[in-house]
């Protein structure tokens, strides 16, 4: 069955995802320190809608209860929706154009040079523009820097080799990494904080991130949907691609522009957040199969899913304290790995 | 299809030359090859085969000389308008995603498809008369990562077929497969370049399948056009003797005429020794 035969089937499906990634996020609104029904969630949720909601829902609902729902769970709620999409996303999108499915997000330095960025941020005290406080806009000019920098080592004169990327990836991440410890050293006091950032968390939401986070993401998405198949015909090898029409170079420098814009934003708004962008996308692959028509927005859907559940874990496990996000997503992508890993030793 | 070409040549080929770092791979090398033609490129390893037929393809970039596809510098095509003029397929594809057969095959249809479209029932209607042309119809449902070295490259040319291109540019189609696999593969190109009148510049190893399929032979060695023209003219004991370095017996097949290359052991006749 081609793509076009299967297309029915695959809109049922996604339509059925989008449902479980709503009830998902219905019952983490229900979830936490004070206890609420997912029925309640869903009341307050539909009186908010514009124009309808007044309407639909007459009951009065306490204000603490939808200042509960609304102010504080929702914005995270929708924040780990937004950021699980955009890391699961741009995983899928490097996952096919290094044709590697042990690569993520953060193969090309996303992560060390928002690390980097970030913890400068903090260290400078840099107060919030835009939204996304100073870390965040550090974390997020870090990021791109880093990607651009090893984009430029690994290119050799009109063409981008994607294993000199991937190696020169690797380099600056290790270098990077030796520059936060080394200002982590000489800033003792800031130390815990830069920690806890590099792990990820969710905890300081605010609607100005979610709709940041959303307008950005959404639109990345958006063009990057157009290259889909472009990104199938790429897996066939680069001197293939040609033969079929891809202007390949270029290509590759969209693709790779735009997967890096979108997992910068997800880690400018929430930190570093493993395993996300390594797992989501091999896994639906494994599933569905490789093509990126169905790869990329079905990848988004699950990745959201998937981080909204580890965040409410993070927030609700050992209530009132918090577990990094990023321990949770790496405790559960850790064994997966090991599955991949075992899955290729026996091909061998 | 190449109706919309009425004179000039196919591929012209002027002052090509090649070379990585001192190493000159392909030395001023001139061609003109003809519209609906059957042309092998010979020659030991190492002599610049595929280089050359990359070049073509402009794949590779040549430091002196252009290639003229149609009359026009192949460097100045968009990949997509080069695309509608030449299909390639290279040795030995492996693709370790598990597409299904006939999602490969729908791929040679991107040159037309737009950015914001995707395959329309035309496509699909080309695919399946390729696929059926090509015998690989009964594989369209098996992922390619399941499929014999014979099935895959039959796979392979139907994606290049589907491309609809007035070129076919072959790279070793033939060299992994059995004799039977081999036989049925040039024959499937051949018919196909004879009803479409498609011009067809493959590489090849075996001297015999050139001599058979081939209407014109381009000889190769150490990066330079040793000779070229009809096999029988190519394919002679001394052309061989100063190319390969071997001697060999040739004679007339006696099936089609055409010459047969028989290598001679440097050990004499070692089965009576």
């Amino acid at each position: 069955m081609i793509y076009m035969h299967k297309k029915k089937y695959y809109r049922k499906v996604y339509i059925a995802l989008l449902i479980t990634l709503f009830v998902v996020v219905l019952f983490s609104c229900s979830v936490g320190a004070a206890d609420l029904s997912m029925v309640d969630a869903f009341k307050i949720i539909i009186q908010k809608l514009p124009f309808v909601g007044q309407i639909l829902i007459e009951e009065p609902i306490t204000n603490t209860m939808v200042s509960i729902i609304w102010r504080i769970r929702m914005p995270r709620i929708l924040l780990a929706g937004i950021v699980g999409a955009a890391l699961a996303f741009s995983g899928t999108i490097y996952q096919g154009l290094f044709k590697n499915p042990m690569a993520e997000s953060f193969v090309l330095g996303v992560s060390a040079g928002a690390a980097l960025g970030g913890a400068i941020g903090m260290i400078l005290g840099i107060s919030r523009v835009m939204g996304i406080g100073g870390t965040g806009l550090m974390a997020f000019t870090g990021a791109l820097l880093t990607t651009y920098l090893v984009y430029q080592l690994g290119r050799t004169g009109g063409r981008v080799s994607m294993t000199s990327l991937l190696l020169a990836g690797m380099a600056i991440n290790f270098m990077l990494s030796a520059a936060i410890s080394l200002l982590m050293i000489f800033n003792r006091q800031r130390m815990d904080n830069i920690i806890m950032w590099t792990m990820g968390s969710f905890a300081n939401s605010t609607w100005g991130k979610v709709v940041l986070a959303f307008i950005t993401v959404i639109a990345g998405m958006l063009v990057t949907r157009f290259f889909a198949r472009d990104l199938n015909v790429l897996l066939m090898g680069e001197e293939e691609a040609k033969h079929l029409g891809i202007d390949v170079e270029r290509t590759k420098k969209i693709l790779l522009a735009l997967s890096s814009f979108i997992a910068a934003m997800a880690v400018a708004v929430s930190g570093i957040i493993g395993f996300v962008g390594l797992i989501v996308p091999h896994a639906i692959r494994l599933v569905m199969g490789p093509d990126h028509r169905v790869l990329l927005p079905y990848s988004a859907v699950v990745g959201s899913i998937f981080l909204i559940i580890a965040d409410t874990m993070a927030r609700t496990l050992v209530s009132p304290l918090e577990i990094p996000v990023g321990i949770i997503t790496a405790l559960a992508g850790a064994p997966f790995f090991l599955y991949l890993l075992s899955r290729k030793k026996r091909e061998m | 299809m190449s109706s919309k070409y009425s004179s000039g040549f196919s591929i012209e080929i002027r002052g090509l030359n090649w070379q990585i770092g001192k190493a000159r791979i392909l030395k001023d090398i001139g061609l003109q090859l003809n519209k609906n033609s059957f042309i092998g490129i010979i020659g030991p390893n190492g002599s610049g085969k595929t280089t050359l037929l990359r070049s073509i393809s402009s794949w590779y970039k040549p430091d002196a000389g252009t290639v003229l596809i149609h009359g026009r510098d192949v460097l100045s095509y968009t990949s997509r308008a080069l695309a509608h003029e030449m299909a390639f397929v290279t040795q030995n594809a492996r693709i370790e995603f598990e597409f299904t057969a006939m999602d490969i095959v729908l791929m040679g249809r991107s040159p037309y498809i737009s950015r914001f479209g995707s395959e329309n029932q035309e496509d699909i209607e080309k695919s399946r008369k390729v696929m059926e042309l090509t015998r690989t119809w009964e594989l369209r449902d098996r992922s390619v990562t399941t499929l014999s070295a014979g099935e895959m490259q039959r796979v392979m040319i139907a994606r290049a077929l589907v491309q609809d291109t007035p070129i076919l540019l072959m790279d070793e189609p033939i060299s992994n497969l059995d004799i039977n696999h081999q036989i049925q593969i040039m024959d499937l190109i051949k018919g196909y370049q004879r009803d479409k009148n498609v011009t067809v510049v493959m590489v090849l190893h075996d001297l015999n399948i050139a001599a058979q399929y081939c209407e014109q032979l381009i000889l190769l060695s150490r990066g330079e056009i040793f000779c070229s023209g009809e096999p029988e003219t190519v394919l002679t004991r001394d052309n061989i003797r100063a190319v390969y370095g071997i001697d060999v017996h040739i004679m007339e097949n006696p099936l089609n005429g055409h010459p047969m290359v028989v290598p001679i052991s440097t050990l004499g006749n070692p089965t009576l020794t």
